[in-house]
């Protein structure tokens, strides 16, 4: 009996409930010390002094580190190394850690570093990205603070442009987005007598942690080992600072010869910690009269902060995704990753394109809004179907679910065009995709390894290098494993994951891990597989393809025998029953100058419908409704698939409708706390439709696609669409507000 | 670890005379002093007294149409009092609406007024019931209306070695609401509130009390307001003069939560929702 | 000071500084570390614990404020290895995701369940709304409150789903 496509519990849910996962945070080490971090209080600087001779001689304090501590380099490698581990001359945000306090406790350690004497000489710095792009004096990065320019090149717009019917031209803001993971960052770093030092803590990517280690401490891949803590939520958020974190905790460590804990507190993590991007979005589309988009404009601009991190990369993804899933044969994106005097912004769930799709899709609405056409027929004229090309000239082959979501979604809801409706109330459509996978921003790291063991008494155990973060992975993975061997679900435990298991498998993001290490999984179990075959046909003396591998039987047409004898055979037989997979995606492709290629592998898809009720004297919005149907490939474990839905929307929610987070004239973050920084709360859930729809993938396990990321990254325009048809207020900055609602009804 | 210094009083005495010492300071349910209590002493953290062992004052009494609450009543026991519920049901509302189950199980009468907040939802309720508050010392007891107790945004008038003992008032007349704006449902702190006291006599409405809370530095009265409305018929031209004059009377500010546009409407938005008998959305 | 209590159904008697909070002391001096610190604040609930069977934030209470009073935590839900009904229908569901928040999430259940054992979602959502969790959009942890809810009121329970 197959479990793929089942609804199968979660293994480690049954630990999660007794409070018995392992978090970071909650293990303690022989001589365990903690650390704090020493942080700028200014937005730019030079840092004149440490007094690191006062801060050593106070009570408790076993050890304080700088720069200057540094045995190896001083970088975050990330995409280019602009980002120190600790800041040498210069501070360059609100918050940047510059040296490192150890303390035999936490309190102790925290206190320090809080009130620890710094002297920096402040410096004017740039806080608006408009203001800080081609700034003539202060630079932060290069001389022109950009640190990636992308565009798209496709037709003719200008000429496109004179033949449209209608043209709009808007400007879209979003704020940042925190990522709100419920479990603060933590690690502890350990070293041992032989040099090597271990990494334990809350991380999506291992390897880049490795990586970090091993560069700032001069010491090789072999002596790092870093094993991935159970992990309270991530979303983006534990993609590249974990490395930033892990160094500050591993260099006192092996200074030491100690184990260091380094815990943040929910404040720090808010101020320091990475975010999504604001953005500033400059929107022009044209139509003709029956609806068909003929032109698009764009300058897309994000605020990448000090640092560059993976600016580069969520760039690329927003870039690809500004027009949205529709055909469109005339197209100029011009987009910019901008440097300013703030905290480094990073991964977040979406990486880069819910910000331009909030444009793209508003924008959708109002030309519709425009034609007098209703909001789905033009979205079905428009939209991408097999045999089209995207805006980056990629030829859709297979897996495209677009209209099947779109008609998912009108079925369940009921939606009808212009359907009756009380004062007030609205809905708002957003049609959406997502490139699964790095794509051919980050295809040099498209690859993962796995390792199975069937051992002599039936149990299964495996290891991957992608990450448990709290989407499912390892049920996914689990039941994967069970359908390639032919064992019981129960059968099947995946060991934590852990860099000295398996090759460099990459990052846990992008909506990878599914297909990726299920692919590399399946490669492992199908070498098991092939020798438990052989050994089968030998006892049951039939040919190789006579055998088939059911619940625990082995059988041909008329005999079976139970898979643990043959288990139990090869065993005897000191048969290997362990196996390495491995996997490499299929090439993509992206041309710098023209924008053009085969970008991602494949595509999900989605379509979202909200209905509000719009309060015309307060301007509350009571989101009383949420569709979203999304095309997954195929649905390994449904329930799931589900959560995903669920989780990304409310998230999606939140941006919408009320996270805005703020920084004050001089670069201070002015609510880094759950009291100020607002996010929804069971009472502010609204009821929530999840459909998964089925266009396989061929080249991902049993059909499945990544789509972690996309039930965030509609909700934003469905409710802003959904606002405007209920009381024609169109709100173009996010999050849509009563303020905002409440001003735009006043000003009609 | 947080460590904190404590003294554990069982007696009322005992808590005053520990009161009456240097770099001391109270703790009830303690859901807003340990939330900014190191940012705002640091490294001189003060020795906290708990108050918790001070059984007397937990207690709801009641004497003929008089009600007083001990300090330490907390807001979930102000929600689940039957009594209250008639006798002051603008408290009740505030109380249920306020923070979280958790932090309703904690937060007490007495901490949200001695916090001194003008967002501290409890207050404009015992605005509009004309509350007084006992105040002791070892140097004896006085007594306060609730209105002359606030001084600015966490300022009170409560001297170093005083606790609030007593929040007394006289059960309402027979109308009250309380209504208020938040950024979100739940766990959240208001943007503009309303709270109203009034009775209604063949039609027309007479002894008025409005308060107003996070509009200006601390919960206010609206005096203008209240007079205007005193002896009218409730009607839509009444109700719609009465949120234009009590739009003049609030002073709010921008901030995080809100702009002050927006709270300056507002405040005559909810009043009209109040007398109409509209409930709190949530 | 010395400091008794009743954690989990058994008495404690136990020397502690008096202001450490009460999450310190479950968690660095018991070595209960299923009541998880969020934000030390009280505004995610993850820290959550029942004190005399209703929920508040271990974050915000010292220690000294248990004294004589019944506090009851994640590792109190189960009795003898069998799980709390509660439990059982937070894994059924699919209620749990990253699981962070599941703890303090599963107390103020518990803490609901005992007061009003046939909530309506309304209330349910309530007595939640103190317990932030970023993953799952609640959809699936209020079907666990209501599936358990069935099951401690005896009724019949289909999960069509399976």
């Amino acid at each position: 009996m197959s479990v793929v496509g089942k609804r199968v519990q979660r293994p480690e849910s049954i630990t999660r409930v007794k409070g018995g996962g392992l978090f970071a945070d909650d293990s303690k080490y022989h001589g365990m010390l903690h650390a704090a971090v020493i942080r700028s209080p200014v937005a730019r600087g030079i840092i004149q002094c440490i007094n690191t001779e006062s801060i050593i001689k106070k009570k408790g304090i076993e050890g304080v580190f700088t720069c200057k501590d540094i045995p190896g380099k001083n970088v975050i490698p990330v995409v280019i190394d602009d980002q120190p581990l600790l800041a040498e001359r210069y501070v360059n945000y609100v918050g940047e850690p510059i040296a490192v306090v150890v303390a035999k406790d936490r309190e102790t350690a925290r206190t320090v570093a809080k009130n620890a004497k710094l002297k920096i000489k402040e410096l004017p710095a740039i806080l608006d990205i408009l203001e800080a792009r081609n700034h003539p004096d202060i630079h932060i990065f290069g001389d022109d603070n950009i640190f990636k320019h992308l565009k798209i090149r496709r037709g003719n717009p200008s000429s496109a442009f004179k033949k449209c019917d209608i043209i709009l031209e808007n400007i879209y803001r979003t704020p940042y987005q925190e990522h709100a993971y419920i479990e603060p960052h933590s690690v502890t770093a350990i070293p041992y007598p032989d040099g090597t030092i271990e990494v334990r803590g809350c991380m999506q990517c291992p390897f880049y942690v490795r990586e970090a280690v091993t560069k700032s401490l001069n010491l090789p891949e072999s002596k790092v080992r870093v094993i991935q803590s159970a992990t309270g939520g991530a979303f983006g958020g534990k993609e590249d600072v974990p490395s930033l974190i892990a160094c500050q905790a591993a260099l006192p460590a092996m200074k030491l010869g100690k184990p260091v804990k380094l815990t943040y507190d929910r404040t720090e993590d808010m101020i320091a910690m990475s975010k999504r991007h604001p953005s500033w979005t400059y929107y022009k589309s044209g139509v003709t009269r029956d609806g068909i988009l003929r032109a698009v404009e764009v300058e897309y601009i994000i605020d990448g902060g000090a640092y560059s991190t993976l600016s580069a990369v969520v760039l690329f993804r927003g870039t690809v995704h500004a027009v949205g899933p529709y055909r469109c044969p005339n197209v100029k994106v011009d987009s910019y990753a901008v440097a300013t005097n703030k905290v480094p912004c990073g991964a977040f769930r979406g990486f880069g394109s819910p910000q331009v799709l909030f444009a793209a899709e508003s924008q959708m609405d109002e030309l519709a809004n425009r034609l007098d056409m209703d909001p789905v027929e033009i979205r079905r004229r428009n939209l991408l179907r097999v045999g089209d090309e995207t805006i980056t000239g990629q030829k859709l082959k297979n897996s495209v679910g677009l209209e099947k979501s779109l008609d998912k979604v009108i079925q369940v809801s009921g939606w009808t065009p212009g359907g009756c409706k009380q004062d007030g109330v609205g809905y708002g459509f957003s049609t959406i995709f997502y490139g699964v996978g790095l794509g051919a921003g980050g295809k040099h790291m498209a690859r993962t390894g796995a390792r199975v063991i069937v051992h002599a008494d039936g149990s299964v155990s495996f290891s991957v290098g992608t990450t448990e973060l709290g989407q499912g992975m390892i049920t996914v993975l689990s039941q994967i494993v069970a359908d390639e061997i032919g064992v019981p679900l129960e059968c099947v435990d995946m060991i934590p994951t852990d860099t000295s298991r398996v090759p460099d498998s990459g990052p846990t993001v992008a909506s990878r891990a599914t297909t990726m290490s299920g692919n590399a999984l399946k490669d492992a179990c199908t070498k098991i597989r092939n020798t438990l075959r052989s050994e089968a046909s030998e006892m049951l003396g039939c040919s190789l393809d006579e055998i088939d591998f059911d619940n625990g039987l082995v059988s041909n047409k008329g005999d079976s025998i139970p898979l643990i004898e043959v288990i139990k055979s090869c065993s005897f037989k000191r048969l290997s029953l362990s196996a390495e997979g491995w996997h490499t995606s299929p090439p993509t492709t992206f041309d710098d100058k023209t924008g053009t290629g085969d970008v991602y592998v494949t595509y999900a898809w989605a379509t979202n419908l909200a209905k509000v009720k719009v309060d015309r004297e307060t301007g509350e919005i009571n989101i009383l409704k949420i569709w979203s149907a999304h095309d997954v490939g195929k649905a390994i474990n449904p329930t799931l698939a589900e959560g995903q839905i669920e989780g990304g929307v409310l998230q999606g929610l939140g941006y919408a409708v009320m996270e805005d987070m703020k920084s004050d004239s001089r670069g201070a973050i002015i609510n880094p706390e759950f009291s100020t920084y607002i996010i929804p709360t069971a009472q502010d859930q609204p009821e929530i439709v999840p459909l998964i729809v089925e266009e396989p993938y061929p080249d991902g396990p049993f059909g499945a696609k990544g789509f972690g990321e996309q039930p965030l990254m509609g909700i934003a325009p469905a409710v802003a669409n959904a606002v405007f048809d209920a009381v024609r207020v169109r709100i173009r900055e996010l999050p849509v507000t009563p303020e905002k609602v409440w001003q735009g009804l006043r000003n009609k | 670890m947080t460590k904190y210094k404590t003294i554990n009083p069982t007696t009322l005495d005992e808590a005053l005379e520990t009161l009456n010492g240097c770099n001391v300071m109270p703790i009830a349910g303690g859901t807003d002093l340990l939330v900014k209590f190191y940012e705002v002493y640091g490294k001189s953290l003060p020795k906290l007294v708990v108050l918790d062992g001070l059984i007397p004052l937990h207690e709801i009494k009641t004497e003929n149409d008089r009600i007083s609450l001990g300090p330490l009543v907390t807001f979930s026991e102000i929600e689940n009092s039957p009594e209250l519920r008639k006798a002051a049901p603008q408290l009740v509302q505030a109380a249920s609406v306020a923070g979280s189950v958790q932090i309703r199980n904690r937060a007490t009468i007495g901490g949200n007024i001695a916090n001194g907040s003008p967002s501290g939802d409890l207050i404009p309720p015992l605005y509009v019931l004309n509350a007084e508050l006992e105040l002791s010392s070892v140097n004896g007891r006085r007594s306060i209306p609730i209105d002359k107790f606030f001084k600015g945004p966490g300022i009170t008038v409560l001297e170093k070695n005083e606790l609030i003992t007593s929040i007394s008032f006289d059960k309402t007349f027979e109308n009250g609401f309380f209504l208020r704006l938040a950024t979100r449902k739940a766990l959240a702190i208001s943007k503009v509130s309303v709270a109203a006291n009034y009775s209604m006599q063949n039609g027309t409405i007479t002894n008025v009390r409005i308060a107003l809370g996070a509009v200006a530095p601390t919960v206010i009265r609206a005096p203008r307001t209240e007079e205007y409305l005193s002896g009218k018929e409730l009607n839509d031209n009444v109700l719609s003069t009465a949120a234009k004059l009590i739009k003049e009377e609030a002073k709010p500010i921008s901030d995080i939560r809100s702009i002050a546009d927006y709270r300056r409407e507002m405040v005559g938005v909810l009043l009209k929702r109040g007398l109409n008998g509209i409930p709190q959305s949530e | 000071m010395k400091l008794d209590f009743v954690l989990n159904n058994k008495r404690v008697s136990i020397n502690v500084k008096g202001g450490l909070r009460l999450i310190d002391l479950l968690r660095e001096q018991l070595d209960l570390v299923g009541t998880k610190e969020g934000c030390g604040k009280g505004e995610c609930g993850a820290c959550t614990v029942l004190l005399d069977g209703k929920p508040v934030c271990s974050c915000l209470i010292l220690a000294s404020q248990v004294r004589n009073r019944e506090v009851t935590t994640i590792e109190g839900l189960s009795i003898e290895g069998e799980m709390h009904p509660a439990q059982e229908a937070f894994t059924e569901t699919g209620a749990v995701q990253c699981g962070f928040c599941s703890p303090g999430l599963l107390l103020s259940t518990v803490a609901l369940l005992n007061e009003n054992p046939e909530p309506s979602r309304e209330q349910i959502r309530r007595a939640l709304s103190g317990n932030l969790c970023r993953c799952t959009g609640y959809e699936k942890i209020f079907e666990a409150v209501e599936l358990a809810s069935r099951r401690i009121n005896g009724l019949s329970v289909q999960n069509d789903k399976v």
